[in-house]
């Protein structure tokens, strides 16, 4: 080892870090002493040592990358968010704020993070509200009232279709009686008395009558006049017959004097008493009236049990029978007798409704 | 669910549904045909939907009912967009508020949709995913994926500034 004024400062530097052995250390003292103005070079370069710092770099988050998460930011972005989603605890919350405190970058990021929270603004509204809203029932359940409001409806027209007709069948029947008979006998009446009318009026002409002969009885007191009239003959001629009874399923159709109804089944109450221009037959509506009471009277209605299906059958074939269509209601059994399903079926739709056990 | 209920269910959200679309879809009249037809959707399942979970379901359809109409006017919107990007100033400086609304039409449809539910309606991560079909852990991503993205873009525009 050759210490000279050329590569001096390589031992020297050596020296002061302790990097020199003991025989290159007495070396290195002989050479000092040797020059001994590089004795203050060495005490300027042992006082010009710099101790280590203590400040440290708080910004290591934004250096790091998320462990959890895959995004894209760094963990500090992480944390900010995640400080303003509110998914820190409260010692986390503690150290974020105690970490950006003394940064004022950091504390810029974070406020830039706070402001992209974004606040509703009441002042959009819908304005048009009360076309969204629905009629409110009154806590019954929209089927409930379906199936109430349905049996209703079908229970009020089969009784409106009995009661009516019923109740048109009885008046009609006593009407058309009424009617019939009446009319009858003061037609009859009228024909007797115009009958007596014309005889008597006969009898007025015909001269008294004459005695053509006595017929003496020699032996009795009374005697016994033969009177010669002439024959007695009515203007009109009738045959007086009394009122047949009409039975309504013996209705024919009739040709009365040329005149033909208009009526498929026309409704004459004929009679073998003869009676010019008379004849009668009913209207339309009475038409129609008849024909449901001749249906309801075929259904056997009073024999029947009667409840709520019943109602809801006999009124849609009434119905069905006006309108001249195929209108059914019945029900379904199983092998056990148990009611399966209604079925109801008709020309334009057929549907079956299972019973729920 | 009861009419009455329903009719509730009109007082209490119609206006949160209405913002929510209204945010994203820019046009009025549609964002109200799309109110009319989630309110639709919900009467038609009233008897299958509770009151409870009545403002979670119109969210939900909603939310598809606007994505839907979004990507059925996709590409017209597309040409917009750029045709009004060429007229743009870059140097204007709009207030918070309309940079914030500026940031967020930059957002993909899901970010945009999931920070506003968060933000306008305060909905947890499950509930968002469970309306937008998403797992919690997706909506996480997507809403710090958006506020990132908004927060560079205001910061961009305060060091324009």
């Amino acid at each position: 080892m050759n210490i000279s004024r050329s590569n001096y400062e390589i031992y020297m530097i050596d020296f002061l870090d302790g990097k020199l052995n003991q025989p290159e250390t007495d070396l290195f003292m002989q050479f000092l002493e040797a020059n001994p103005d590089l004795q203050d070079e060495l005490i300027d370069i042992r006082d010009a040592k710099i101790e280590p710092s203590s400040v440290r770099f708080n910004s290591k988050k934004i250096l790091k990358k998320s462990e959890i998460l895959n995004f894209e930011g760094n963990l500090f972005e992480e944390e900010c968010i995640a400080y303003i989603e509110n998914d820190l605890n409260l010692a986390q919350k503690s150290d974020f704020i105690n970490n950006i405190r003394e940064d004022s970058n950091l504390v810029t990021q974070y406020k830039q993070f706070k402001q992209t929270k974004f606040i509703a603004d009441k002042n959009i509204q819908f304005t048009n509200k009360n076309s969204l809203k629905k009629r409110e029932t009154t806590g019954i359940s929209r089927k409930i009232l379906y199936m109430v409001s349905s049996a209703a409806a079908t229970v009020i027209i089969a009784v409106s279709f009995l009661f009516v007709f019923q109740n048109t069948s009885k008046i009609e029947n006593t009407f058309a009686e009424a009617d019939f008979d009446s009319l009858m006998k003061q037609k009859i009446k009228a024909e007797q008395l115009s009958i007596e009318k014309s005889i008597l009026s006969q009898m007025k002409l015909l001269k008294p009558p004459v005695i053509v002969a006595e017929a003496r009885n020699r032996n009795s007191i009374t005697v016994t006049p033969i009177v010669q009239t002439n024959e007695l003959v009515a203007e009109n001629k009738r045959e007086i017959q009394q009122p047949i009874e009409i039975i309504s399923k013996e209705i024919q159709t009739v040709k009365v004097n040329s005149i033909i109804t208009t009526y498929t089944q026309p409704i004459l109450y004929a009679t073998n008493y003869q009676q010019d221009n008379f004849s009668e037959y009913k209207s339309i509506p009475n038409y129609f009236k008849n024909q449901i009471a001749e249906g309801i009277n075929s259904l056997e209605f009073p024999k029947e049990k009667v409840n709520l299906f019943s109602f809801l059958k006999r009124g849609l074939e009434g119905l069905g029978r006006l309108t001249e269509t195929d209108v059914k209601l019945d029900k379904e059994f199983n092998e056990n007798g148990d009611l399966t399903a209604y079925v109801y079926t008709s020309d334009l739709i057929s549907f079956r409704r299972e019973v729920k056990k | 669910m009861t009419s009455q209920e329903y009719n509730i269910c009109v007082d209490k959200y119609s206006d949160n549904v209405f913002r929510f679309v209204l945010k994203q879809i820019k046009d009025e009249d549609k964002a109200k045909d799309i109110v009319q037809d989630t309110y639709e959707k919900l009467w038609i399942k009233a008897s299958t939907v509770s009151y409870e979970k009545a403002k979670s379901y119109l969210f939900t359809a909603a939310y598809h009912t606007m994505i839907d109409s979004i990507r059925k006017d996709k590409r017209n919107t597309e040409f917009e967009e750029i045709h009004e990007s060429m007229f743009t100033n870059d140097q204007e400086t709009p207030d918070l508020k309309e940079q914030l609304n500026e940031a967020l039409n930059r957002l993909p449809e899901i970010q945009k949709s999931v920070i506003l539910l968060r933000d306008y309606e305060g909905y947890s991560y499950s509930e968002i995913g469970e309306i937008t079909n998403l797992n919690e852990q997706q909506v996480k991503v997507y809403i710090y994926r958006g506020r990132l993205a908004l927060k560079k873009y205001i910061g961009q525009l305060e060091t324009l500034i």
